[in-house]
């Protein structure tokens, strides 16, 4: 992953997740991860395509999924329904949009395609020829990670 | 196999049906004969020679043929039915590609003529005395068009998927005890199928979807036959990984004289060219440092001891053996002093202006060209400004992927400044002082990409002309070592370049070739 797409990435979604969730957030280490790797629970993705290609998961377990709704949406809520959903997609496409429009100033473009949610249990992702950038966020209640895969379009030609 | 009642069905039930054209079929000739096979059975149609001879085989097995990299087993029909050879045999003879499910089969016929729809309906159960070449077994039935007779073949007979037709036959010549030869009628039936057996070195799945169809010789009893097949199987996955070597670019050719000693051919040359011509020695330990000490370096260096630094390891012992005592496993201090003198020069600088006249000597290329470097473990970017910058001043043109999986060092690796005593004269022009020191300029800047990477993980780039590894692929395991070399053979194109540590050495392989060069251990690929 080239170096210059790193930092904004891991500003944006340490602002962001500060500032909606109102909450200290604790960092972890940034690492890489190979083709496979596990979902913990509930992930959003929001796809990146233009100059690159790749998409950025917001990953998570559902207990902290649920926290995080209720405290977006200020109400509890118990059950990951429709406004759950519609809150974390939310959450991943200001996440990414930021990080992006930090980019874009760089003279780096991007488009963003619309989120999708994806809940379920054993999960994986698989990416084909790309290593993903993981950034670890400790919550109080509870972690997400950010998980950014992002390649260079190829350039045919030599010029 | 040809199930005349449900011809008769058909033919009973469709008779008063259209006369659509639901039946085509693709039509050939052998021994003068018209005959046709269901156009869904057919994968393609080819025209091929040269078949890569199979010991052993069967007499009706020409060989196995290079279907764009898929191995199939090619038979000849003529042989299959005991008919005489094709007199006018052409340099290149027509193959009909035939599928069934998985296994894929190639057919050599005197001649493929066209393609022949006709109704369903009008296919005939095939009368006995059709059978007087092709055994009735084989016919499913045949058809009038355009005033030709078509004996229309049953595929799924001939790729010899029906197992209980097979046994029941294979009974019957047991029984009878028919000569050996293979006569007509009767001699060619009993079809098996052999699917080769997965050679350790082949990929597999490629050999295992080419079944063989082997008739056996009806006079053998069956435990004798089955002996037969295995040696026709084993001698089937052995041309097979013949084939692929030749495929590979390393061409062998297994002569009718070698076919004897099926088992000499080991799989030595396979794994080479299995592994991107790469291959690690295991324990060879004859003497130089002991396990212990090896550990030692492995758990406080992360220094893998393997064949690319086995020479340096050994000599370096001697050194390090007459005046220290430790043979044993070393401790921190002692692994890291005995691995200084491993370390290739100006690793963690700017190149002297010897290293970068013989890099750009190295490369030298079109100067309209861009040429592409992957520089792995970049660190804090010296050898990528060392690359960019000394082909700038030469003015080549490049794109340097710099990757480094030290997250600190690469994100530094873009704002990497220097002072001035650290840089080497030439440099100068391509830098630019700033407030904090000196810097590369823009458009050096601009041909290097920085990027976090991991080569234990994927990577893909679009180009790679130059492969710059120094010092890195001591520090991996064998398995991200493996993965790396297959990786660079499959994106470099003949006549890349990689250059690896000043005390890393390539063992002789058939791919990467060394080059003489005094800065640089330096190797080329080989076409």
């Amino acid at each position: 992953m080239r170096v210059d797409y790193i930092n904004p990435f891991v500003e944006a979604a340490f602002s962001v997740v500060e500032e909606v969730l109102s909450t200290k957030v604790e960092r972890g280490k940034i690492y890489l991860k190979g083709e496979t790797q596990a979902i913990m629970g509930l992930a959003t993705i929001v796809g990146l395509a233009g100059g690159v290609e790749g998409r950025v998961i917001l990953d998570m377990d559902i207990p902290t999924a649920l926290r995080i709704a209720s405290i977006m949406n200020g109400e509890e809520l118990n059950e990951v329904d429709d406004l759950v959903k519609a809150t974390l997609t939310e959450l991943a496409n200001v996440v990414t949009g930021v990080a992006v429009t930090e980019l874009h100033e760089k003279g780096f473009r991007f488009d963003l395609t619309p989120p999708a949610v994806i809940t379920g249990e054993n999960m994986k992702v698989h990416d084909i020829g790309i290593e993903a950038l993981v950034v670890p966020m400790t919550l109080p209640f509870g972690e997400i990670e950010v998980n950014v895969a992002i390649k260079e379009r190829e350039v045919s030609s030599d010029g | 196999m040809a199930d005349v009642q449900t011809v008769i069905k058909h033919t009973l039930i469709d008779r008063e049906a259209n006369n659509a054209l639901d039946f085509k079929m693709i039509t050939f000739v052998l021994a003068g004969k018209e005959y046709g096979v269901d156009i869904m059975s057919v994968k393609e149609i080819q025209k091929g020679s040269r078949f890569t001879y199979v010991p052993n085989a069967p007499i009706f097995v020409r060989g196995v043929y290079n279907l764009r990299g898929d191995i199939i087993p090619v038979i000849d029909l003529r042989k299959f039915f005991g008919l005489p050879e094709y007199e006018e045999r052409q340099e290149l003879e027509d193959i009909l590609i035939l599928r069934q499910q998985d296994s894929v089969i190639g057919v050599i016929v005197d001649g493929i003529q066209k393609v022949v729809g006709v109704n369903r309906s009008e296919i005939q159960p095939a009368h006995p005395l059709f059978a007087d070449v092709v055994g009735l077994d084989y016919i499913y039935g045949v058809v009038e068009k355009d005033e030709s007779l078509y004996v229309i073949l049953d595929t799924k007979v001939i790729l010899g998927s029906d197992k209980d037709e097979e046994e029941e036959e294979e009974h019957a010549a047991e029984d009878k005890g028919t000569p050996a030869a293979p006569a007509p009628g009767a001699a060619v039936a009993a079809p098996v199928a052999v699917s080769p057996a997965p050679s350790p070195a082949a990929e597999p799945a490629s050999v295992a979807s080419a079944a063989v169809v082997v008739p056996v010789e009806t006079s053998a009893p069956s435990q004798q036959a089955a002996v037969e097949a295995e040696t026709i199987e084993s001698a089937v996955s052995e041309a097979v990984v013949h084939q692929k070597e030749a495929a590979g670019g390393e061409a062998v050719i297994v002569r009718q004289e070698e076919a004897a000693s099926v088992e000499v051919a080991e799989s030595e040359p396979v794994e080479e060219a299995e592994m991107g011509g790469i291959k690690i020695a295991s324990g060879d330990d004859t003497e130089g440092p002991s396990d212990a000490f090896c550990e030692g370096l492995f758990e406080y260096a992360n220094f893998c001891p393997s064949e690319l630094n086995q020479e340096w390891l050994f000599k370096q012992y001697d050194h390090w053996s007459a005046v220290h005592l430790t043979t044993g496993k070393p401790d921190a201090e002692e692994a890291k002093e005995f691995l200084e003198s491993f370390y290739s020069s100006n690793a963690a600088k700017l190149w002297d202006e010897e290293m970068v006249d013989e890099f750009c000597e190295l490369v030298a290329q079109d100067e309209q060209k861009i040429t592409h470097i992957w520089n792995v473990g970049s660190g804090q970017g010296f050898s990528a400004y060392s690359i960019a910058g000394g082909l700038f001043l030469r003015d080549k043109k490049c794109k340097v992927y710099a990757t480094d999986s030290d997250l600190l060092a690469i994100t530094g690796a873009p704002g990497l400044t220097f002072t001035e005593a650290d840089i080497p004269e030439g440099f100068k022009r391509a830098m630019v002082e700033g407030p904090k020191g000196w810097q590369f300029s823009n458009e050096v800047k601009n041909t290097i990409i920085f990027e976090y990477h991991d080569i234990a993980n994927e990577h893909s780039f679009p180009k790679l002309d130059v492969v710059v590894v120094r010092d890195i692929l001591s520090f991996v395991d064998e398995d991200v070592f493996m993965k790396f070399f297959d990786r660079i053979f499959k994106q470099a194109h003949p006549g890349t370049l990689l250059i690896i540590g000043d005390n890393e050495k390539l063992m002789d392989n058939s791919v990467w070739s060394p080059v003489d060069s005094c800065c640089f251990s330096t190797y080329r690929k080989i076409g």
